[in-house]
């Protein structure tokens, strides 16, 4: 049993049983871990075959909305071993995929070097390849979690909307003239259109209007299509999870920039604090 | 389970052959006659060393699609696994007569060649297979392999180089280098005592003599890394740098520095080059230079 206060974390009813449920369908119980320099709010490492337990790691600084991030996290592991293990995938990508992706929108790059200077644009070339693959590969169970936790946990809904209006205030920063002036067109045009997707298909589910930024912009179109993609025949699984990732990353137009692998395909420090997948 | 055979043909490409498998056979069972699940099942059946479930699905799938080519080539794979190479040279041919630029029926007739010693028609079937798909690395692979054996090392490296190019972390890649490196070792070899090596050993234990043991193996190590790229031993005017000493290097000198840097911090260590005698040679004289002052310039 989990205590009600772990750490500096005050868990609220729902969480508890949630962590419960993870420890009964994985097999595994949760270690929360504090981390400062964590580049999101909470960010989960799914236990492995050969490790004792799935990995949380928080900021010290935190307010309630971290009871949200833990259920939300805890969905992600909840969906992936409800799946056979020998059904399971994650994607990946490595430095070859990062080089052939960037290479095809080397023209745009070039254009940002009127305003970045060389150096500037090696310093967040990364960030914007990442942060490109991390939500085309993490909205679609995103928006199936998020459902979840709105249907299933309703004393949660306050601290939710908390948390999705968070996320919200980031992502609409990706309409502003000087985060257009300094990201590659193909990139910025990708990562809005799945935002407009992300907020409308929620927005809709939990009664918020967060599409009213994108009114004037041109990823409506895209974006509506794409809304209109993932609510049509959503199979409610993992498996439905990686399938709706290929058809947003061939919608996209980037497919080819990541691939998939046997979940248990890690590298060997996995798990020790490098990196974290399915950052919130 | 999921019936997606879109979600079998992630398991495929991710290599998880046994879960699409599972949905393919469960799909089967709805639609039997459907051309995607009898190919791709059937050649699940093979990777996963069921050969005989093998020919019975894609014989069905050529028997419901007698021109899909690619089944044909399916089916001929199928037959190699059961060692059955006459038959699998059959539905090659036949997968060819359907469609003669079929890449992977021309690569796998190129292997059956070269299984048979044909090792010039294995050659044409590789070349041709390997014109028609460049980024195909097997079939680079079997071209690098077949010229080791026809003696023709330069092609061999050559082919054995874009291996390697293609996706240096396959386990095709590890043998393209594995092999890579046995080249060197016989072109070495075949100029018998080589000079020029002993000279470079020499030179490495004057650079080395003194020196802390993380200094030699970093230098070493450096070598080493730089070598699973590829070092031309054989072009004294190709030249090398390395961060962790100064100035500019020939393949062989590298090569050299290296050997004698692990002889010194690691011995036991097999750099897959045989320089034991132009190294002794080198020891020896070193051993003078210091007892008598003795110096070549």
């Amino acid at each position: 049993m989990y205590k009600k206060v772990l750490m500096d974390i005050q868990f609220i009813d729902p969480v508890l049983e949630v962590l419960e449920e993870v420890k009964s369908i994985t097999g595994k119980g949760i270690e929360f871990i504090q981390k400062e320099n964590l580049p999101t709010y909470a960010a989960l490492q799914m236990a492995r075959i050969n490790m004792p337990s799935h990995l949380i790691y928080y900021k010290k600084e935190h307010d309630e909305i971290i009871n949200h991030l833990i259920v939300h996290e805890c969905g992600h592991l909840l969906r992936t071993f409800k799946c056979p293990e020998n059904l399971r995938l994650i994607p990946y990508s490595n430095q070859r995929l990062k080089y052939d992706a960037l290479k095809k929108i080397e023209n745009e790059i070039e254009g940002i070097k009127k305003i970045l200077s060389e150096d500037q644009i090696a310093h967040i070339i990364n960030l914007w390849y990442d942060g490109l693959i991390r939500q085309v590969t993490n909205f679609p169970p995103d928006i199936m979690i998020e459902k979840w936790i709105y249907n299933q946990f309703p004393m949660l809904r306050s601290l939710q909307l908390k948390s999705i209006k968070k996320q919200h205030a980031d992502s609409v920063s990706g309409l502003t003239e000087i985060v257009r002036k300094i990201t590659p067109y193909t990139i910025l045009f990708a990562s809005n259109v799945m935002n407009y997707a992300f907020f409308r298909i929620l927005g809709l589910h939990i009664g918020q209007n967060f599409t009213r930024q994108y009114s004037s912009t041109s990823y409506i179109g895209k974006g509506k299509e794409l809304a209109a993609i993932t609510e049509k025949d959503y199979i409610n699984s993992h498996e439905g999870d990686n399938i709706m990732i290929e058809k947003w990353a061939n919608y996209l137009n980037i497919s080819d920039w990541f691939k998939w692998r046997d979940f248990e395909d890690v590298p060997p420090d996995y798990g020790k604090e490098t990196s974290v997948n399915n950052s919130k | 389970m999921i019936k997606d055979i879109n979600y079998a043909l992630m398991l495929i490409k991710a290599n998880k052959l046994d879960g699409a498998r599972d949905i393919l056979e469960e799909l089967l069972k709805s639609d039997p006659q459907d051309k995607d699940i009898l190919y791709n099942l059937g050649m699940c059946y093979t990777e996963l060393d069921e050969p005989d479930k093998a020919v019975k699905t894609l014989s069905e799938c050529v028997r419901c699609y007698p021109n899909y080519s690619n089944a044909y080539v399916a089916l001929g794979f199928a037959h190699s696994r059961l060692a059955d190479d006459k038959k699998a040279k059959e539905y090659f041919l036949r997968a060819l007569e359907i469609d003669p630029v079929n890449s992977y029926a021309l690569r796998n007739l190129g292997s059956i060649y070269g299984n048979e010693n044909d090792y010039e028609k294995a050659i044409e079937c590789f070349e041709k297979s390997f014109s028609i798909n460049q980024e195909d690395q097997l079939t680079a692979y079997g071209l690098g392999y077949t010229y080791y054996h026809t003696g023709k090392l330069d092609k061999a490296v050559e082919y054995f180089k874009i291996v390697i190019a293609l996706d240096e972390s396959t386990k095709i890649a590890g043998l393209a280098k594995n092999l890579t490196r046995e080249i060197a070792e016989i072109n070495l070899k075949s100029q018998g005592f080589r000079t020029d090596a002993m000279f470079y050993c020499l030179g490495a234990l004057q650079f080395f003599d003194g020196k802390k043991s993380e200094e030699i193996r970093e230098v070493a190590f450096e070598i080493g890394l730089k070598g699973t790229q590829g070092l031309d031993i054989n072009n004294p005017d190709k030249k090398y740098t390395l961060t962790s000493m100064l100035g500019t290097f020939t393949g062989l000198q590298l090569v050299s520095y290296m050997y004698v840097g692990f002889k010194i911090i690691e011995p036991s260590i097999d750099t897959g080059l045989d320089l034991s005698k132009e190294y002794k040679e080198a020891l020896r004289l070193f051993v003078q230079e210091s007892s008598y002052g003795y110096t070549i310039h």
